[in-house]
């Protein structure tokens, strides 16, 4: 700034405050700065407001409280972690990332960070007449997710705002939703695999009613039918919990050395049949991510059963873990290693600037995948096979469970692949803050 | 300068910046809408985005008007400087997206007139990778983040790649069945607008690089892809 008010974080906070209501105050329960504000009377009072500043930061959802010109006095906990704000040595609420050095305001606007227009403009709205208003809006990226924000008008001490209260929809709304896509889906994919089942199943209480051969052969083919029909009910249904929580970030913590050893310890002995083998490149020690167990075995699961599928005899199938200071390198090592390949990203998280990153990179030299259909992958039922019209094998759902998990971790995947030498596939999580 | 001039001239700059993100917040949402209406064949929400680019390009006025007073009062320079002109500059892209945005919003009622295309998880994720880079970006203004802005530049050929595979995927398809000429001419131009939004997160993301940083990004950012095989950057 070259013009500058004096630096606030350097003034006594009884000073900027003026009067006694900072001195009981912890930032663990701190109360709404505009009511703060106007607590300069009797004890009573700031009394009063001492006990109501833990049921403020006790609302479940995200819960903000802007004074007459929509500037925010104070944020509970749950809306200071979903927009990264925090309160300053002051009391006042800022957004915790901004570079320092810009102009001290009177206050963050609301605008600044919510952005969402319904909201803002229900907001507005509120403060000039009064009327509590509940709006519907949609955060699309980078996962999909729904809130209701509820306002109304707040009195207090002689100082007017409004309160806004978030709660989180996107599970009702997915639900639903899912409901919709599953029978969909599930209708229209089973539809093959049942016709043949019952084709062959006519045919073995018709024409082939009087040959053994015939009814094993009917009979055998019925059976792999009804495998490919319980395949794709699995697929579905994974697929369709993995969505329905997909807004809602993992907790835990998993090692990529060993969730990567594990997969392939299932996977190796039908590999041998066909004399595929793995050969494992990682750290010593740990590669700590911050994600659900669980989801991510899944996640090696489904990429080392595609790299053994595409494999041809006796090939290798190698696996590589490793660390990342940042995305760009995450990004450069799990998914930029062959200058001639094309490649194409299938989930990128936002851009965070102080985050560290560990991937794993799963390659295979099968046969590569076509550029034009490196932007299908990822969608449910896309198959290369069904594209080119050759028999089917697999249910084309394995792809589409893993980026939704990748999403919901909001880590990235990057594919890369050449035709007639093989693929690799990149999964980049981040790590968690170091204790 | 006496205090109060003081005040009021941060809290001017502090306003421009928050009509900034709030006019990023029209765009964002006219856009995710936009894509939505295409999608999911609902009309009626085109409609509204339609109606609404008004809203946006009344916050471009407005940001051009205090960036003129604020210039023509304060005489600001070096870094209150670059915010007036971020802020001008960053106005004239988002005004750009939410005639992009009410571009594609318009075609969805031609393209509802017709038999729907399975085309629409294409252009789904192709639309995400744009409404991400452009709630990154405005994310960088919000919190000043420069390396948060570079990594949004640097990231879309992401999108480029994307609209290069749909291109081809669309041609295939005109050339399978004519019938589809039509709808798939207007899905291209809605794929051409998606990638152009793209462009305009870029740009932003220079902006927002030389309010933090006060350097330029370099320029001649590497475009890969085939441009032969591109469409002309021109409405039919
Ligand atoms: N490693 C690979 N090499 C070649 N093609 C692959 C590879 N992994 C996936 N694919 C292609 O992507 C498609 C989708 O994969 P996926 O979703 O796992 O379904 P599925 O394995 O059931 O076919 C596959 O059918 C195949 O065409
Ligand atoms: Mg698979």
């Amino acid at each position: 700034m070259s013009i500058d008010a004096p630096d606030p974080s350097k003034a006594p906070a009884t000073q900027r405050g003026g009067g006694f209501a900072f001195r009981w105050l912890r930032p663990a329960s701190r109360p709404p700065a505009m009511l703060e504000a106007r607590v300069s009377g009797p004890m009573g009072a700031a009394g009063r407001l001492r006990d109501l500043a833990p049921v403020f930061e006790a609302i479940p959802g995200p819960a903000i409280l802007i004074d007459a010109s929509a500037r925010v006095a104070a944020a509970n906990a749950s809306a200071r972690r979903r927009w990264g704000l925090a309160y300053d040595a002051g009391g006042a609420v800022t957004l915790a990332a901004a570079a320092k050095g810009e102009a001290p305001s009177p206050g963050l606007p609301l605008a600044r960070f919510l952005r969402q227009f319904a909201p803002l403009e229900a907001a507005q709205a509120v403060l000039r007449d009064g009327q509590t208003r509940a709006v519907d809006y949609c955060d699309p990226a980078p996962v999909e997710e729904h809130f209701r924000c509820t306002i109304s008008r707040l009195q207090w001490a002689g100082a007017e705002g409004a309160l806004l209260v978030f709660s989180d929809v996107t599970a009702q709304i997915n639900s639903e939703r899912m409901r919709v896509e599953f029978v969909a889906n599930a209708s229209h994919e089973l539809r093959t695999p049942l016709t043949a089942f019952t084709a062959a199943l006519e045919t073995i209480l018709g024409p082939a009613k009087d040959s053994e051969a015939d009814r094993n052969r009917f009979l055998t083919m019925m059976s792999a039918h009804a495998d490919r029909m319980k395949r794709l009910i699995d697929d579905l249904l994974s697929l369709s919990r993995i969505e329905l929580d997909e807004h809602v970030p993992p907790e835990g913590q998993a090692d990529l050395v060993a969730v990567l050893n594990e997969a392939v310890d299932w996977a190796a002995p039908i590999a041998a049949k066909r004399g595929v083998r793995f050969e494992i490149k990682a750290p010593r020690g740990r590669a700590l991510v911050v994600g659900d167990r669980i989801q991510i075995g899944q996640v090696a699961q489904n990429l080392i059963d595609n790299a053994e599928k595409y494999s041809p005899d006796n090939g290798v199938v190698e696996i590589e873990v490793g660390l990342a200071e940042d995305r760009e390198e995450a990004v450069r090592r799990s998914g930029r290693q062959w200058p001639e390949a094309s490649r194409i990203s299938m989930v990128t998280p936002l851009p965070a600037s102080d985050l560290g990153y560990a991937y794993f990179r799963v390659v295979d030299h099968g046969p590569g995948i076509k550029r034009r259909y490196l932007p299908k992958l990822g969608e449910r039922f896309f198959r290369v096979a069904r594209e080119e019209g050759e028999p089917r094998r697999g249910t084309g759902l394995g792809l589409a469970i893993v980026k939704h998990i990748v999403n919901r971790h909001r880590g990235g995947m990057v594919v890369e692949s050449q035709v007639d030498a093989g693929s690799a596939f990149g999964v980049y999580l981040e790590r968690p803050a170091e204790a | 300068m006496p205090e109060h001039t003081v005040k009021a001239y941060s809290e001017e700059l502090e306003a421009l910046s928050s009509e900034v993100a709030r006019m990023g917040g029209i765009a964002e949402s006219a856009f995710s809408d936009s894509l939505a209406a295409v999608v999911r064949r609902d009309t009626r929400l085109a409609r509204e985005v339609v109606a609404r680019d008004e809203k946006i390009d009344e916050a471009q006025r407005e940001i051009e008007h205090r960036a003129i007073r604020l210039m023509a009062l304060r005489h600001p320079y070096a870094n209150d400087l670059r915010q007036v002109l971020s802020a001008w500059r960053i106005g004239i892209d988002l005004e750009r997206v939410g005639d992009l945005a009410k571009n594609i919003a318009k075609r969805t009622k031609v393209i509802n007139e017709f038999d729907p295309i399975d085309l629409t998880q294409s252009i789904e994720s192709m639309g995400k990778f744009a409404s991400i880079q452009l709630k990154a970006v405005l994310d960088a203004y919000s919190s000043r983040d420069a390396k948060a802005a570079v990594g949004v530049w640097s990231h879309d050929e992401d999108i480029d790649r994307h609209y290069n595979a749909l291109f081809r995927e669309l041609l295939t398809y005109m050339m399978e069945d004519p019938r589809t000429i039509g709808p798939c001419a207007h899905l291209l131009f809605v794929a051409k607008n998606i990638e152009r939004i793209g462009d305009h997160c870029t740009n932003i993301a220079e902006q927002v690089h030389y309010l933090v940083t006060g350097e330029e990004l370099i320029r001649d950012r590497p475009k890969r892809g085939d441009v032969a095989a591109a469409p002309p950057a021109g409405e039919p």
